[in-house]
């Protein structure tokens, strides 16, 4: 069954650990990888936390969401974003992050989302 | 071309501001279960003119609330003005 | 699905894809039975799959489905056998779903 492969926007705007959301949004990523989509993943507002470093969830018996994340290239999701703003406002900074990832202002994400066929934000 | 957008929350510091900062011109708001408290708590008539702002009807009324008469840009549907909507844009995306 | 029974009558519990329910209770012991379970051999070349694929695990907490298997084989082990022709003549049918119960790891999630 060939398809024309769809652009997706993932939006993960959710702690990591205080809900399940962080966690069901990542699933939904995996999940859509596998048809071969074209995948971007953003980080906005408090979803920002989701890529802080050092994260030791095994404390409070989670699973470690940042170490799933840094195996997004094997699933082939290459395109991973953050909101430059909503770092700044949490005092973190790109080089202090748990992976690579491209700095976006508003205007970035307004096209971002206006190129997306889909767009999930959670 | 253009995002529905849509709040079902009230999340005053992080769902309609992270949602107007990404808007583009063309794109519309619509406001569903809880998230129809922002039309009597944010500055919704504030909107510029290029943003439309829909409140769904039922949810506003179920919860004892009406529009604001000032709100030039903003406007009721009900489930049907719902399901055009989600038509009538080019995706929809919720800021839940 | 019960339970696995090894030959030293230790039984280790499965869930119902036949899956360990507790990644602690692996062991090579308990992959050569989960192996027999598929019908499966275990030869070098499946153990270092297999040790590939716990060490990936351990490391991001997932189990791949077939195309992120099969570049993390080309990443650690190299192209010859990063290839899906190589893992599925170690893995007949399916050998994501086949590995990953090997490993001890969860059934992964999105593989169909």
């Amino acid at each position: 069954m060939e398809m024309t492969p769809k652009t997706l926007t993932f939006i993960a705007r959710s702690t990591p650990y205080g809900s399940g959301r962080a966690k069901a949004l990542l699933d939904m990523v995996l999940s859509a990888a596998v048809f071969d989509q074209n995948i971007n993943l953003l980080f906005m507002d408090d979803g920002v936390w989701q890529l802080a470093r050092d994260q030791q969830p095994g404390m409070i018996d989670a699973k470690d969401l940042s170490a799933a994340l840094g195996a997004l290239p094997l699933y082939e999701v290459n395109n991973v974003y953050v909101e430059a703003r909503a770092l700044h406002e949490r005092g973190l900074t790109l080089d202090t992050l748990a992976v690579t990832a491209i700095p976006c202002d508003d205007a970035h994400i307004t096209a971002l989302i206006a190129q997306s066929d889909q767009v999930f934000a959670l | 071309m253009s995002t529905l957008h849509i709040i079902n929350k009230q999340l005053p510091a992080q769902g309609l501001s992270a949602c107007l900062r990404v808007m583009r011109p063309g794109d519309a708001i619509l406001l569903i279960e809880d998230g129809v408290y922002l039309c009597a708590t944010e500055p919704i008539a504030a909107l510029p003119d290029t943003v439309h702002c829909h409140v769904l009807q039922e949810d506003l009324q179920a919860r004892g609330l009406a529009l604001p008469v000032a709100a030039d840009n903003c406007q009721m549907v009900n489930y049907t003005g719902f399901v055009t909507l989600v038509c009538s844009h080019s995706r929809s995306l919720g800021w839940c | 699905m019960s339970d696995l029974l090894l030959p030293d009558h230790r039984r280790v519990p499965l869930d119902r894809d036949g899956y360990l329910r507790k990644l602690d209770d692996w062991s090579p012991q308990v992959a050569e039975q989960l192996a027999n379970s598929v019908a499966v051999n275990m030869t070098s070349a499946h153990w270092e799959i297999v040790e590939v694929l716990r060490r990936f695990y351990q490391e991001s907490g997932l189990s791949p489905g077939m195309r992120p298997l099969v570049k993390l084989v080309a990443r650690e082990l190299g192209a010859e056998k990063g290839r899906s022709i190589y893992l599925m003549k170690l893995f007949p049918g399916n050998p994501a779903l086949l590995a990953s119960k090997i490993a001890g790891l969860p059934r992964p999630t999105n593989c169909f």
